[in-house]
């Protein structure tokens, strides 16, 4: 019976979690993003931090579970020719500070002591909650640093430093507060490697940049703006990202492949000796994203009985997964006949075209002079951002090349069922002596759906 | 056990009967003395020579300058309104009598054309010797002309009303706190307004008109039009007093001024230039925080040198006061590396044709290749005419630091420890438009440069010197050459109160008898006397001040100062003898002469310190004064000695040429030989009158140089001092009488 029980036990905890693993569920996800530095010519630390920023937010991480340090304020500098605004191209097709930024710590609060205080939840009384880390057993923390450093520090400002063992005393607390379940640390700056040597907390993945007696670079200048807007490492990581969505599979050991040491000019180092899960089992969303799994089940609304039709997501979200590609881009794509999504559809279909034919038939009888009488009809089914069929493998790259990281990719997160809209449009061409006449059901335009 | 134990007491007694190492090591330094002094001055001599050697390749220190990191916005577009509006200046000044009022009503109204803050300068005539000013610049020569003072005091006669003024606009940053300002200096000569100046200001508005599009700014950029009628100093300088303290006492009159001057440059119109006058407050003294820095520029006609398009950097301040290397590093970087100008650094005319120099640098270069091949690794040779060059650049700035003077309108700023360079471009007398786009494109991108420093400028240099536009020398390695000529005073004056023979017994004793014997009678005579003669010093400095405000001409000037230079000398020795005897008739009643060598051993004392504290205040000055006084102080002896020591049995040759030398040296460096050397050596190149000498004296105080002080209050006692020595009686040959 004990075996029996201990399995039936796992199966649970499997169906609980969603995960292989045994010990707390992944529940919530958290990002910690740090930018140390402050002053103008340290613009492209907060372009980085802004960008990371942004593409936890696009991948579905909420403004209350990220907390953002910028040391200094780039947007408002004098020096910046574009005020409110901060870009992390030369190419200015993305403005990070554009919409609703939520700068958590700012400026001069960005010290040592107020960041180790994050970490270990040990506020002041007065700390309001957006300024807290709000953790728990069951969340995965994403944290990102970049600055200044050296060997076994960063640099915060130009006041003080971390120590490496600083950081692992820090996270060391967390696990035995249990203020997260796993944590990613990802370091931007010289030397990174050093600042992740001395960490002993179980649950802790650290990739830093550079090695020790390495530099991080930047990596390009905007002759415009007047100064470097991004570096190296955490430009080649948000262009991995750009290519990814909420429901990509995609894995860290992916993302650890892709640091190539001649475009970083450093060598890229990670620590998995205190992480327990196999890096081509890790799915980056489990940090970088926020997955949520929404589920409802019947009998939250037992007054509704089996009539309310409970919307399954399943095969929509399959049928987004295919599509990496932003909303604009897909609308000017060509949309493929899809399937009826039930009788229902399937029902007012069928009566639309009986509808069409009478028409057709009538039209022709009465002007008498059709010659060919051409009905097509077409129901497709728009969720989200649409999807589309490529029509060979170069349309695909194309594609890709366009979506790269300044794309302007707006999020699509669906997390509710209402955002997935069925949409059935059906046009019918008659064709007369040789015109098209052409008329239709349903709206043209693809409604804007992302919250 | 026992019997080691008194082993070690006896090694014991023997080391405390041993005197201490400090004491061995100083008794062998004074047993060597003249040799090691020797050794150390021809160690300074050749440390200085090899100074370009040690020059390290400048770098850009401070992080937040990033130079040339972005796109100048200055296109070919304001380089033609840059040479349309020149065009359009020298027009206007050919056409109106009154070229000031129409250039400075030209300015206003382009100032007032972009949006910016306008105001009028006015400021008086300054003192008869700012005219010095431009000596450094008149052809390279070292000339200081009369006929700048002269002129200028017939100018005076005639309109007693004339005064420069300078126009000054203010871009506000649009985003910019406003609490801190760059200044733009543009130079203009109203009085013989020319090409050179109409292509400066041409510039200048070109560059004010694209400035105030700039989103960048996050100071405020002052153009000042400075009237450099009386040269750009002091324009600069008045203006920069008023900017920084204000005359509150002459306030009304001043406003009073202005706005007359105001109405009368802007009369053409009659009503309406009232009205402008009072809406755009042209007569407020308007103000832009504190000033980080000064940039002044002038475009000069002259020839492209090899091929390159070449412009100037002047830096030297007051008493050789430098801005900051950094300052000097971003426009070299942004010149050399985007504009693909050359940046040059004045040298003299001449200096490079110095046979010695040359010499010299042909044998450091055959020792370089020759330890390049001993060791590969040695490789430091450089090319002779490398050497010379370095040379050159740096003997012409160590002169102008040595002068005291600064090199240009830059040293105004200076003196309120503000970081200034004056740019000179070189523009054929064609000016092609080219070249102007590039002249703007490095100016903005210096001014963009120094907009993104955060600070005062700190983090590199302040004290240095330039060997070549991209090496340096700081002031770890040039202090090195000085403490090597100046150590061997100290050891001298040792080697003097304690003469060491060599054994250690008789030294004891000869040291104990030179302080017996002499008693601390010798001490405090010859204290009396260096002090005496100190103080006359003073007094001479004093007198030369005093002098300076006469109402006669310079020839009466400097002779009433000799006059009364040698006389309160005489009247010092007097005062001096009388004191020595009362000391002597209390302490041992012997009077007399003092013994020399303790005269000396104060004398030296006194020069090691002038020099010491000389090169805090000016360095290249203590370098030279070092070069000069230290030969003098260790090789004097008093003529007699050194003939009873040529007749001696025990002389040899080197001692006798040492002697002789010594003499020699110290005759020549003597007030009275001096300016006969100077006269012999350089009387081809300089105007060396008497007026003129007087004239550089005057001109040296105005401008509180550290050399006038240098020469009158160390150099003028210590070589009288030698003098005295030199012809002081030995006490021996006084006993026989």
């Amino acid at each position: 019976m004990g075996p029996v029980l201990s399995h039936v036990m796992v199966l649970l905890a499997l169906i609980a979690g969603g995960h292989a693993t045994l010990g707390p569920a992944h529940t919530n996800n958290w990002a910690v993003l740090v930018c140390t530095s402050r002053y103008w010519f340290n613009y492209r630390h907060m372009a980085n931090t802004l960008s990371l920023y942004r593409t936890v937010k696009r991948l579905g991480i909420p403004d209350d579970h990220i907390i953002l340090m910028l040391a200094d304020d780039m947007a408002c500098n004098a020096r910046n020719k574009y005020p409110a605004h901060v870009f992390n191209n030369e190419d200015h097709r993305l403005n990070l500070y554009g919409d609703n930024v939520e700068v958590d710590y700012r400026g001069y609060e960005v010290t040592v002591e107020n960041f180790l205080r994050l970490l270990t939840g040990r506020h002041d009384a007065a700390v309001p909650r957006s300024k807290r880390l709000l953790t728990d057993e069951n969340s995965n923390i994403l944290l990102y640093m970049t600055g200044h450093g050296g060997d076994k520090f960063l640099k915060f400002q130009d006041a003080g430093d971390i120590q490496s063992n600083d950081l692992a005393d820090a996270f060391a607390q967390m696990y035995e507060k249990k203020r997260y379940r796993e944590l990613l640390v990802m370091v931007d700056t010289c030397q990174a490697a050093t600042l992740h040597s001395q960490l002993y907390s179980p649950g802790v993945f650290a990739m830093g940049s550079s090695l020790k007696g390495e530099n991080s670079y930047s990596h390009h200048l905007d002759p415009d703006v007047g100064v470097t807007v991004v570096d190296r490492f955490t430009y080649y990581t948000l262009q991995f990202f750009e290519n990814l969505d909420i429901f990509s599979n995609t894995t860290l050991q992916s993302l650890l492949r892709s640091y190539d040491p001649k475009l970083l000019d450093s060598h890229m180092h990670y620590r998995n000796d205190l992480f327990s899960r196999p890096l081509d089992k890790v799915l980056l969303t489990d940090f970088f994203g926020s997955v949520m799994e929404v589920e409802h089940t019947r009998t939250s609304y037992p007054m509704y009985g089996d009539d309310m039709g409970v919307y399954e997501p399943e095969e929509e979200v399959e049928a987004l997964k295919a599509s990496p590609f932003s909303e604009e881009e897909v609308s000017e794509v060509p949309i493929n006949p899809g399937k009826f999504q039930s009788t229902s559809d399937l029902q007012v279909t069928l009566g639309l075209l009986t509808l069409v034919i009478i028409v057709s038939v009538v039209s022709v009888t009465l002007l008498g002079k059709g010659d060919i009488v051409v009905v097509i009809f077409s129901s497709n089914v728009e969720i989200g951002g649409g999807y589309y069929s490529p029509k060979d493998e170069n349309d695909v790259q194309r594609r890709h090349k366009r979506s790269d990281l300044n794309g302007p990719a707006k999020s699509v997160a669906l997390q509710e069922p209402w955002h997935v809209l069925t949409n059935i449009n059906i046009q019918f061409y008659v064709v007369i002596e040789g015109r098209w006449l052409t008329s239709g059901t349903g709206p043209k335009a693809v409604p804007h759906l992302v919250p | 056990m026992e019997s080691e134990a008194v082993e070690e007491k006896a090694d014991k007694v023997v080391v405390t009967l041993k005197p201490r190492p400090l004491v061995r090591l100083g008794r062998q330094l004074i047993l060597h003395v003249n040799i090691i002094s020797i050794l150390c001055y021809v160690a300074g001599v050749v440390g200085i020579l090899i100074l370009p050697f040690l020059a390290k390749n400048t770098y850009i220190s401070e992080n937040a300058l990033m130079p040339g990191s972005a796109h100048s916005a200055f296109n070919n577009f304001d380089s033609i309104y840059a040479r349309s509006s020149a065009e359009e200046l020298l027009e206007l000044a050919s056409q109106n009598p009154d070229v000031q009022r129409t250039i400075s009503r030209w300015i206003i109204q382009e100032m007032l054309g972009v949006g910016a803050d306008c105001y009028i300068h006015p400021f008086n005539s300054p003192a008869p010797a700012f005219s010095s000013t431009r000596f450094p610049k008149s052809s390279g020569h070292f000339k200081w002309t009369t006929a700048a003072n002269s002129s200028f005091s017939e100018d005076e006669g005639q309109q007693q009303t004339t005064s420069g003024v300078n126009v000054v606009g203010i871009i506000r940053a649009p985003q910019g706190a406003g609490n801190e300002a760059v200044v733009l200096v543009t130079p203009y000569d109203s009085a013989a307004f020319e090409q050179e100046s109409a292509w400066t200001l041409g510039m200048g508005v070109a560059l004010f008109r694209e400035l105030s599009q700039a989103l960048w700014l996050a100071r405020d950029v002052v153009w000042l039009v400075a009237d450099s009628k009386y040269g750009a100093y002091p324009a600069v300088d008045s203006w920069l007093k008023e900017y920084h303290s204000p005359s509150i006492s002459q306030t009304s009159t001043y406003d009073k001024m202005t706005l007359d001057w105001l109405e009368k440059i802007l009369s053409e119109d009659g009503q309406s230039s009232k009205e402008v006058i009072h809406s755009q407050t042209l007569g407020d003294f308007k103000r832009a925080g504190t000033i980080a820095s000064g940039l002044v520029y002038e475009l000069n006609l002259g020839l492209r040198q090899g091929g390159k398009d070449t412009f100037t950097v002047w830096a030297e301040g007051p008493n050789g006061q430098m801005p900051n290397l950094d300052f000097i590093n971003i426009v070299n970087s942004i010149a050399v590396y985007r504009e693909s100008l050359q940046l040059r650094l004045e040298t003299l005319h001449g200096i490079k044709n110095w046979a010695w120099l040359r010499g010299a640098g042909v044998s450091l270069e055959e020792i370089g290749k020759y330890a390049r091949s001993v060791n590969p690794g040695w490789n430091f040779a450089m090319a002779a005419s490398v050497y010379v060059d370095n040379m050159a650049t740096l003997f012409s700035s160590m002169f102008f630091q040595v002068i005291g003077l600064p090199t240009g309108a830059h040293g105004a700023f200076r003196d309120y420890q503000i970081d200034a360079i004056t740019l000179q471009f070189t523009v054929t007398k064609n000016g092609q438009d080219y070249l102007f786009s590039r002249i703007g494109r490095l100016l903005e991108g210096v001014l963009r440069s120094v907009n993104n420093l955060l600070e005062k400028w700190h983090q590199s240099f302040f004290l240095y010197f330039l060997s070549s536009p991209n090496r340096y020398i700081s002031v770890l390695v040039y202090m090195i050459p000085l403490g090597l000529l100046l150590l061997g005073l100290p050891l001298q004056a040792a080697a003097l109160c304690y003469p060491v023979k060599q054994t250690s017994k008789d030294a004891k004793d000869l040291a104990h008898s030179n302080l017996t014997s002499d008693g601390s009678g010798g001490w405090l005579e010859a204290l009396v006397l260096v002090g005496a003669v100190q103080l006359w010093a003073f007094f001479s400095t004093l007198a030369l001040f005093l002098i300076s405000d006469m109402d006669s001409t310079a020839e009466t000037k400097l002779l009433t100062w000799s006059v009364i230079l040698v006389f309160s000398l005489m009247a010092t020795f007097r005062v001096q003898r009388a004191l020595a005897a009362s000391i002597n008739d209390e302490s041992k009643g012997s009077g007399g002469n003092q013994n020399w060598a303790t005269v000396k051993a104060v004398t030296i004392g006194f020069t090691c310190i002038g020099l010491a504290v000389m090169s805090t205040v000016n360095f290249p000055v203590s370098l030279i004064g070092a070069l000069a006084l230290v030969p003098m102080c260790i090789g004097v002896f008093p003529v007699e000695r050194s003939w009873r020591y040529a007749q001696s049995q025990g002389r040899s040759a080197l001692g006798v040429a040492a002697l002789a030398l010594g003499t020699l040296w110290t005759l020549a460096v003597s007030p009275l030989g001096l300016p006969v050397m100077l006269w012999s050596l350089y009387g081809h190149l300089l105007d060396i009158t008497p007026g003129n000498v007087w004239n550089f004296a005057e001109s040296l105080l105005q401008w509180r140089s550290a050399l006038l002080p240098y020469l009158l209050v160390i150099h003028l006692p210590c070589s009288v001092l030698c003098l005295y020595i030199l012809l002081s009686r030995l006490p021996t040959q006084r006993r026989r009488q």
